[in-house]
């Protein structure tokens, strides 16, 4: 199994940049993220982990989320995103409320 | 990203602004005379809604919460569940004190007033239960802006992920632009607050989303459908959207009836148009649906301007926020200019140049410039007193709180402007003069109803330009000063000797003394150990006076007479000793050069000078500032004669009067500290420093030799 990349507590517009840039260092190598400590994220954060979704897609290397927190799970249904493979898109992951 | 300590900066600068005009609406609402426009309480529902939204988004917990409450019942109040009345307007009064309170803790970091807060949240509540409505919290995050609406000519849309053309819902499609976070947004939030008005299907569409190594977090591209089962009306969506219209891209979708009753059409609408404000909704007129064979959904219908509608919607003229301190630098160096003018002015006299020389007439073309662009930069520093004025309003409803007097307060003039700092520092005095005319000045109500006086009532506070001052009036319909029990209280305390011989205008004035109370109890409105002599060495201080005028049985009146601005003023240039010092006009009643005839000594060294009846006490500057004598001792050059705050009269001696002008002033308090006589210093046109007089302190020199006169002519 790759790296585990645990996400910080606070996923904010600010930390989305650096998640950006750790994600980056990860490329090229299979990766499962930890989001069970997330207590709050933006939905710059969660477009940033969509995009290292298809970047890993891309590269044909397994990326997963392991585990989730309530608040980011919370998070992802109100952005209508599947909270263990938010990258997959609407069409193949309907969510209502 | 920018600086959130910016960001909130410019938080709390608008929050000043709304809480302006949170004020202005609930005035407006609670006038006697209103006619409780909607849009008035639109209005102030949007300036509360603001608030709650730029707090929520840097996490001001009890803010939000409190703005919550408050909005919920205007909500009330706009979708007539509550109907307006007085005891409702008080709330919402008292209200607006709390939550600017609350602004004023968050922004000095200050613990939230939790008592009080939750006090009035309470009553907040009860008025939400009469009107069977919902206080719930909810979570916004984002922060004030405008709103417009904008129709487009094409209705065709592209076909969005996950939706049928025959869907009847209303669609709502959300894309963010590139400072949509750095704003401190969060589509959350929005959507969030989509669902608690309707059931809301949210579709996330990643279509735009590229892979990491191409990824820009300045150019976010998620993007989100979101379809509502329940057709929301403009208003509504204006709440949701409305501060996020310049950093995001929201087209609302709305099936439309068609004539046969089908709904097979979409009407669309913009909600992002930075360029354009609300008032733009207007100019959707139904007939563009109509050219269209189609009928504007009823929800989104436009209503006809209401009057208020027409006021708002005038122009109103363009603003920029500047740091003060660059308005200051610019004020220095039109000072600078002022000096430098005067030199080059000197220097042409000395040269012996004739007036009508091009180079005096150039000189005076400077001048006039240099004079215009002086005004126009102090009328950058001038504000209104309305935010003073409004802030008293609420210093009346304490203390009529705190009293249980029943009193109004009507301002008039409050769009006089002065100078921003002397503003800053009216304040506290105000506050101390409203404060004082509720609690001593008014009676209670049985006894003036005892007197044929309204049970209400009033304080008058009202503001003037005149003769290039402000006056700012502070006056009340109470009872009048007791004159009698005022002289006692000021025997009892030592203040003045018993059986002093005083004219009524100097008993007034005795409420000026330091240590004078006339409450046998200690207040905790007026008597809270400042007296009246602080809130007159504090207009001192801004180069004002402040006097007093009462009729018995008819109410008593304080005026403040202050300069426009603190920057220059207009002063007569004197010599004596040598020196060279600048008397502010404002303070000299005559000048006159008396015959010896009219000098009189008085004891050892004291000189008195007899004017139209009256002995004035001569003070010779010379001795006051220890300076060598340029005159014989019992010839004076000069007398300007002064008068002091109490309305007593001295006579300045001084060698000659050089000239009178306008003086640019400078602070020597910053750099050498407190001069007494000396209120500050101006550079003269050929470089040299000169002294600025204080004549209340100067007078207060020789206040005993003065009050040995008093006796003396009155005797």
């Amino acid at each position: 199994m790759g790296a585990i990349l645990m996400l910080p507590q606070r996923l904010d517009a600010l930390a989305a940049q650096r998640l950006l840039a750790d994600l980056l260092e990860r490329r090229g190598q299979p990766l499962s993220l930890d989001a069970s400590s997330v207590e709050t994220i933006s939905a710059l954060a969660l477009e940033v982990v969509v995009s290292a979704g298809l970047q890993w897609q891309c590269d044909q290397k397994p990326i997963c989320i392991v585990a989730v927190s309530e608040g980011y799970q919370s998070v992802c249904g109100t952005l209508g995103l599947n909270a263990y493979q938010p990258w997959l898109s609407a069409v193949e992951q309907p969510s209502g409320v | 990203m920018a600086g959130l300590d910016e960001l909130r900066l410019t938080f709390f600068q608008e929050c000043e602004d709304l809480l302006d005009r949170l004020g202005d609406g609930l005035r407006e609402l609670s006038a006697p005379d209103s006619t409780h426009e909607i849009e008035t309480v639109h209005a102030v529902f949007r300036a509360v809604h603001s608030i709650k939204g730029g707090a929520a988004a840097f996490g001001l917990d009890a803010l939000v919460e409190f703005a919550h409450r408050f909005e919920t019942v205007l909500d009330g109040m706009r979708s007539e569940r509550l109907a307006i009345s007085d005891a409702l307007l008080g709330v919402l009064l008292r209200a607006g004190d709390v939550l600017a309170d609350l602004v004023a803790a968050a922004r000095e970091g200050d613990e939230p007033p939790f008592e009080r807060s939750s006090r009035l949240a309470a009553e907040l509540d009860s008025l939400v239960d009469q009107s069977g409505g919902d206080t719930t919290s909810e979570e916004i995050t984002f922060e004030p802006l405008t709103i417009s609406f904008e129709p487009l000519a094409d209705l065709t849309f592209d076909q969005p992920v996950g939706e049928s053309p025959d869907d009847d819902r209303c669609r709502i499609e959300l894309s963010l632009k590139g400072d949509f976070y750095e704003l401190g947004h969060e589509p959350a939030g929005l959507i969030r607050a989509l669902q608690k008005i309707c059931h809301t299907e949210v579709q996330a569409d990643l279509t735009q989303i590229v892979p990491l190594a191409s990824f820009d977090p300045h150019n976010p591209m998620l993007r989100w459908n979101l379809l509502l089962a329940d057709e929301p009306d403009r208003d509504t969506l204006s709440t949701v959207f409305e501060f996020v219209e310049d950093c995001a891209e929201i087209r609302v979708m709305t099936p439309i009836q068609v004539p046969d009753g089908s709904k097979s059409a979409t009407d669309e609408l913009r909600l992002s148009n930075p360029s354009e404000q609300l008032p733009i909704l207007q100019t959707f007129q139904p007939e563009t649906a109509q050219n269209l064979g189609l009928k504007a959904s009823p929800g989104l219908s436009v209503p006809k301007p209401s009057a208020a509608e027409n006021v708002h919607s005038l122009p109103t003229p363009a603003t920029i926020r500047v740091n003060l301190d660059r308005v200051d630098r610019l004020i220095n160096l039109i000072g600078e200019l002022v000096i430098m003018e005067a030199m080059l002015s000197q220097v042409i006299a000395s040269a012996g140049l004739q007036s009508n020389t091009e180079a005096a007439s150039g000189l005076d073309r400077i001048r006039q410039l240099a004079g215009e662009i002086q005004e126009s930069v102090m009328a950058i520093r001038a504000q209104p007193l309305r935010p003073v004025f409004q802030r008293m309003e609420r210093i009346m409803r304490d203390v009529t709180e705190a009293t249980g007097k029943n009193a109004r307060l009507v301002t008039v003039g409050e769009s006089t402007e002065v100078d921003k700092t002397v503003i800053e520092r009216l304040v506290d005095p105000l506050t101390h003069m409203i404060r004082n005319s509720v609690d001593h000045g008014l009676e209670d109500a049985d006894t003036r109803k005892a007197v044929g006086k309204p049970a209400l009532g009033t304080i008058t506070l009202s503001a003037a330009h005149r003769s290039g001052r402000v006056i700012i009036e502070v006056s009340d319909d109470g009872g009048g000063i007791n004159r009698s029990k005022v002289r006692d209280i000021a025997e009892s305390k030592g203040l003045i000797p018993a059986g002093t011989s005083l004219s009524p205008q100097e008993i007034d004035n005795l409420l000026f003394l330091p240590g004078f109370s006339s409450k046998t109890e200690v207040s905790s409105i007026s008597g809270r150990g400042v007296g009246l002599d602080v809130v007159r060495r504090e207009i001192q201080t801004l180069g004002g006076r402040v006097s007093i005028a009462s009729v018995e049985g008819a109410g008593t009146t304080f005026t403040i007479a202050l300069p426009l601005t603190l920057a220059v003023l207009e002063g007569m240039i004197l010599e004596f000793g040598g020196e060279t010092m600048v008397l502010p006009l404002s303070s000299i009643v005559e000048t006159l050069s008396p015959a010896s005839a009219n000098i009189h000594t008085l004891g050892r060294s004291g000189r008195v000078m007899s004017n139209r009846g009256e002995l004035i006490p001569i003070i010779d500057l010379t001795e006051v500032f220890n300076l060598p004598r340029q005159h014989a001792d019992d010839q004076c050059g000069v007398l300007i004669v002064v008068e002091a705050e109490t309305g007593s009269r001295a006579a300045l001696a001084v060698d000659l009067i050089r000239d009178q002008r306008q003086v640019v002033i400078k602070s020597i308090e910053d750099n050498y500290g407190a001069v007494p006589g000396i209120s500050a210093a101006t550079i003269l046109g050929d470089g040299r420093v000169a002294l600025i007089l204080d004549p209340e302190e100067v007078v207060n020199f020789s206040r005993a030799d003065q009050q040995q006169v008093s006796l003396q002519r009155k005797g």
